[in-house]
């Protein structure tokens, strides 16, 4: 018996020679029982990374589209956290969800919540080494900032954070809830929980263009109020160091 | 059994091994009792990959915990009895791993579970026969060496087996434990489901074992099924109390060869911590007065 061969039948349900059950039952029964395994460890673990998904859809539909997405794209990584970074895009195109648009930036939402989870500890930056570079303004536009490693951000033309919040509490007023009011979020972590909150588009902007490889002094010189983002950042301990650039 | 490929010779053991007594599988559902006050626990054991990330809330918790319990490392997706070479990455992250905790234990399954790119998360049967026996012994000391620590291997849950396989699977563990100088994780559980679903006599697979290897045992619950002439066919399903016909075979080794680090594993449907607490105990009981 080759593995292959085996592993093929688990993934497409078809025949494999050479197998014996010892009461001389049919062993095509008791791989089944390794099929069924894999499909209920797989779907599992995607529930798990996606639970709001999971509740926009409800579980028996869940089930089936994670089905769909384990057969196209199954598991290849042995850590098992590390699975569904294709599942929002897969939805994205899946037509039974065509009549939830915001749920594959949901999904994006729940990723990155799981790799913010697992990403590195990060050391806020010291408030005299801080105070320090300000100092020296020249030197700190020639540099970069570091921040926390886990920092990330998101912008949709849906109301994600809205959504997201509402699946993470008890009293949901979807009535309330705009879905096509588009929403940006920041995700970070407080020591080892994970926080995500909305913020205005253009603060997202000016996240992602700090977190680029230009010097400070270029990038600051885009028309952003930088002031309250700086002050937010490091309220938040998301400022880790500062890169010299040579 | 000439012509097979002989073992590397082993590193010295790091490690002193598990302290005799009584471990739980963790849960993150448990991280804040366990931390809240001490618990009746020697030990806590891991899924390795699920401490693999960077940083977070596994490691927060883990390094905590780490300074009140022994700590057994568990890994479930070394695929050691793979047809196909060790993934080498994966190796390294263990390695990574057991360098940055004080663990008391390494184990893995006499299982696979990956193949061509695909990682099933599932442990899969395999033939035993002169081919495999060669391959997990090879990747065994692959293990062992890039580890620099003696591993422990477990025996299997099986519902099939093979028209390949030609070597009672006892007799398959005992030779991979003389050639490569690995202990045995003994899942008392996994020897009754196997023993049921095989038609194999579960005190005769335990006689043939060698018992003197043993560094931990494992307990959990089976679920129970019937196959397609509706025989019972065990599930080791990790979801449940330990059942009484498994406690039975685990007095008897015990009262063979003395008490040992005893885990209880409970993944599936996790119960609240009282209740493993109470199958640890049970645990601890049985070593107390079988002797």
């Amino acid at each position: 018996m080759k593995q292959a061969d085996f592993a093929r039948a688990l993934i497409d349900g078809g025949p494999v020679l050479g197998l014996v059950a010892a009461n001389g039952s049919d062993p095509m029964a008791r791989l089944a029982v390794y099929r069924n395994n894999l499909v209920m460890t797989w779907r599992k673990a995607l529930g798990d990374q996606f639970p709001v998904v999971r509740q926009l859809v409800g579980d028996e539909f869940f089930a089936g589209m994670a089905d769909e997405f384990c057969s196209l794209y199954p598991p290849n990584h042995p850590v098992m956290a590390r699975y569904g970074d294709m599942f929002a895009d897969f939805m994205a195109n899946f037509a039974p969800v065509g009549d939830l648009p915001y749920l594959a930036d949901v999904a994006r939402l729940e990723y990155q919540y799981i790799t913010t989870g697992h990403a590195a500890d990060s050391i806020a930056i010291d408030p005299l080494a801080w105070a320090g570079w300000l100092q020296d303004p020249e030197r700190l536009g020639a540099s970069r900032l570091q921040f926390q490693a886990g920092l990330a951000v998101q912008k949709s033309p849906y109301a994600i954070f809205d959504i997201w919040a509402a699946h993470h509490r008890d009293d949901v007023d979807w009535a309330a809830i705009a879905v096509h009011r588009g929403q940006s979020v920041v995700i970070w972590r407080q020591e080892w929980r994970v926080m995500i909150e909305a913020i205005a588009d253009d603060w997202a902007d000016a996240i992602t263009a700090l977190q680029a490889p230009a010097c400070l002094g270029e990038t600051m010189a885009l028309p952003f109020d930088w002031q309250p983002i700086l002050a937010f950042l490091l309220e938040r301990k998301l400022v880790c160091g500062v890169d010299d650039v040579e | 059994m000439d012509g097979f490929q002989k073992s590397v010779s082993l590193p010295p053991a790091t490690d002193k091994g598990l302290p005799i007594g009584v471990g739980i599988g963790l849960k993150p559902e448990y991280y804040q009792a366990l931390l809240a006050s001490p618990a009746p626990l020697d030990f806590l054991e891991i899924h390795a990959e699920n401490y693999c990330g960077d940083g977070g809330a596994p490691h927060y918790f883990l390094k905590n915990l780490c300074e009140h319990y022994a700590l057994s490392v568990h890994g479930v997706g070394l695929s050691i009895g793979a047809q196909g070479a060790l993934d080498d990455d994966h190796l390294t992250r263990i390695a990574h791993l057991l360098d940055h905790y004080p663990a008391a234990r390494f184990s893995e399954h006499l299982a696979w579970s990956s193949h061509g790119g695909v990682c099933f998360h599932d442990l899969l049967p395999l033939a035993y026969n002169a081919e495999s026996l060669a391959q997990v012994v090879d990747h065994v000391d692959q293990v062992q060496n890039r580890l620099r620590r003696q591993m422990l291997l477990e025996n299997p849950s099986t519902y099939l087996s093979f028209a390949t396989s030609d070597i009672f699977e006892a007799d398959f563990i005992t030779e991979i434990i003389r050639r490569s100088g690995c202990g045995l994780l003994l899942d008392v559980n996994n020897v009754y489901v196997s023993a049921v679903n095989h038609q194999w006599d579960a005190v005769a697979y335990l006689d043939a074992l060698p018992l003197a290897a043993v560094g931990e045992i494992h307990l959990a619950g089976f679920f129970e099924d019937v196959d397609a002439i509706g025989d019972r066919l065990l599930i080791d399903a990790h979801n449940g109390p330990v059942d009484d016909q498994v406690w039975a075979l685990y007095r008897q080794v015990i009262k063979k060869i003395g008490p040992k680090p005893t885990l209880i594993e409970w993944d599936n449907d996790v119960p609240p911590f009282d209740t493993i607490l109470y199958q640890a105990v049970l645990a601890r009981d049985v070593m107390a007065v079988t002797q």
